[in-house]
């Protein structure tokens, strides 16, 4: 069936918009066989976003775990996160459908911020929903996006975070699909997005694959990546599904997986319907959505992108999961061990080189993706860490 | 089925204007709720349209997700089958079963398909299920003589109309703007061409829904040939205001403004 993985995926959206997925399915069809647009955002991604991202040697912590562990830095990609190579690759497909408007939802703003950032590069309008809650939590990053000329909404319905962002996105979207393309973050939401999104990443797996090459002379043995909707992991992933790199994937366990204080949809969720796609879910015994919790903004959602239901059942990629504690440690200890300050989100996958390290021997290569930098939480860990 | 297909066959030869009326089982409790769906039906509403309550109503503005809101603390798939066994209890008047996909789904489609059937449900309505996605509801339902009905937006192009014609068993859901629901002082006109191109292909009836909210309003769409209206967040806003009593209240201005064409 169309756009599905498995069982998985899938358009679950009102009549409305389906005109509209139709025409952004043919868009991004004709681009991918375009060698123009190909060429355009070959660019962009080089001297606007600074790809490709070094794959950094992690000595230190390589010591510490007794595996050679590289550092896949899309920290250094240009607003400080893999987002915006979606966001480059949406901004232009907006433009060839000749829409003048961009609108995206955002949890910790850097979505947003890279939405904005791609919206002021092609002067289209750009109009971010963002839960009220994280609006507060998030004050700088709002400034960020009106900085770069983007109007934000508080979205107060709900419980006020990236959830209900999204359904504000999705209404708003329903309401001006005639002239206004809704750029989804993650790989998730109606087809085509979950395989536009995966496309518009993979060239991080791309990257990691030509610089393993040049570094180690072949394959590394395992790669890890965190999961929230789960693009910077899908774009890890889609390139290697097909090698024999063993997969792994940190979901965000929160307070722990006894409780409700939790983001991992892959490992306690049911599959159901959120935002268009059939996928795993976070939901009570009424099929109604549970709210998630992570110290992570970027983690913090009760779906996931159906590819990875889809990788989860057939065993290919192993899904763990990290506290927020172990994510701090985590980010505590590639901050002094590396000099790298992580962000939160991406932290949950180094704290999970524990578990990978033991499933693998003395010397092996692990790639780790810093999916962005931690710039942005200083203010979130200093409160919780009680430091002044 | 037979209901609705009689409802729908005997407007038609009596050239009346079909009203569906909709309001959230469980707001503000499922009694309460069950009570002003029977006023409605009393009120002359020929088909009621009962919401399942869902914690993520994309299709639905604010008057719906308020409704909403306030059912979901005690309205889960129990409450929801009472609420159809006591509108069925209390009215003759076929019942469309309003929801998004995931209540329906989280314990079986066609598990809950045959309950709602059993309780009295006639056809399902569901917000977030595009055509295309459809087929195995078509299934389950028609297994137990209920229709899926199907929806046609302003943006609805192309062979898919054409699909959607094909497969409509009942009636089909013309949703009238760009948009999610709620009552508006302006009535768009962009459905019409579409419904125009739709009736090439069935002689299914159409109502409009979204954005539609009093008697003149009503009126303007039987002006412009549709075989009814759905009215959803005025009846929801009444029954804030008046319970069951303001709700067949509205229901009458409705259906006066509907039959006084002249």
């Amino acid at each position: 069936m169309k756009g599905r993985f498995g069982d998985y995926g899938g358009q679950y959206v009102p009549e409305t918009l389906m005109h509209a997925l139709g025409e952004l399915e043919t868009a991004f069809r004709e681009a991918s066989t375009d060698p123009g647009y190909q060429a355009q955002l070959q660019e962009l991604l080089t001297n606007y976003v600074g790809r490709p991202t070094p794959l950094t040697e992690a000595r230190r912590l390589s010591r510490q775990f007794g595996r050679r562990i590289l550092l896949k830095r899309e920290d250094l990609a240009h607003t400080g996160a893999h987002k915006i190579n979606n966001t480059l690759g949406q901004a232009l497909l907006c433009k060839r459908m000749g829409k003048r408007r961009l609108i995206a939802e955002t949890g910790a703003g850097q979505h947003g911020v890279a939405a904005a950032t791609a919206a002021a590069l092609f002067g289209l309008e750009c109009d971010v929903f963002m839960g009220s809650v994280d609006v507060e939590r998030q004050a700088l990053n709002v400034y960020r996006m009106q900085l770069l000329g983007a109007q934000v909404h508080p979205v107060s319905s709900g419980s006020g975070t990236l959830k209900d962002a999204t359904n504000a996105a999705l209404r708003e979207w329903v309401a001006t699909v005639e002239d206004t393309h809704y750029a989804i973050g993650s790989v998730v939401g109606p087809h085509p997005f979950p395989t536009m999104v995966r496309e518009f990443q993979s060239v991080i797996g791309r990257e990691v694959l030509s610089q393993c090459r040049d570094i180690l002379g072949g394959e590394p043995k395992a790669a890890i990546a965190c999961v929230g909707g789960g693009s910077n992991a899908a774009g890890l992933m889609a390139p290697l599904v097909d090698t024999d790199i063993r997969l792994y994937g940190v979901e965000a366990s929160g307070q722990g997986l006894d409780g409700l204080e939790h983001a991992a949809t892959l490992s306690r969720g049911v599959p159901g319907v959120l935002h268009g796609a059939y996928s795993y879910l976070l939901q009570d015994e009424e099929g109604q959505v549970r709210e998630a919790y992570s110290i992570s903004a970027g983690l913090d959602y009760p779906g996931v992108g159906p590819e990875h239901a889809f990788w989860r059942d057939s065993g290919r990629v192993t899904y763990l999961t990290a506290t927020d504690r172990e994510a701090l440690d985590a980010l505590h200890l590639m901050s002094r061990l590396e000099g790298i300050i992580p962000a939160l989100e991406s932290a949950h996958a180094v704290a999970r080189l524990d578990a990978v390290a033991r499933e693998t021997g003395e010397g092996d290569a692990i790639v780790v993706v810093v999916s962005g930098r931690g710039d942005k939480d200083l203010d979130a860990i200093r409160k919780r860490e009680g430091v002044a | 089925m037979s209901r609705l297909a009689d409802t729908l066959r005997e407007a038609g030869q009596a050239r009346r204007a079909l009203l569906m009326a909709y309001l959230c089982a469980g707001d503000p409790s499922p009694v309460q709720s069950a009570q002003a769906l029977v006023a409605a039906a009393e009120a002359g509403a020929d088909i009621l349209e009962i919401g399942w309550p869902f914690s993520d109503p994309v299709a639905d503005g604010p008057v719906i997700q308020a409704a909403s809101q306030r059912a979901l603390p005690h309205t889960g798939r129990a409450e929801v089958l009472e609420v159809v066994r006591q509108v069925r209890a209390g009215s003759q008047a076929p019942i469309a079963l309003l929801g998004y996909c995931n209540p329906i789904l989280r314990h079986g489609l066609q598990e809950t398909v045959r309950d709602l059937a059993s309780a009295g449900v006639d056809a399902l309505v569901v917000a977030d299920l595009a055509f295309e996605e459809t087929a195995p509801w078509r299934e389950a339902c028609q297994a137990q003589g209920m229709s899926v009905v199907p929806f046609i937006a302003p943006t609805t192009q192309g062979p898919r109309l054409e699909a959607i014609a094909a497969a409509a068993d009942s009636f089909v859901y013309a949703v009238a703007l760009l948009g999610v629901t709620g009552q508006r002082l302006e009535q768009s006109a962009s459905i019409l061409p579409v419904v125009a191109r739709l009736r090439q292909h069935t002689a299914a009836p159409v109502l409009a829904g979204f954005g539609i909210g009093d008697g003149e309003q009503a009126a303007l769409w039987r002006q412009r040939g549709l075989d009814g209206v759905i009215v959803g967040s005025a009846l929801v806003q009444a029954m804030v205001e008046g319970g069951a009593q303001a709700v067949g209240a509205k229901v009458r201005a409705i259906r006066s403004g509907l039959d006084n064409l002249g």
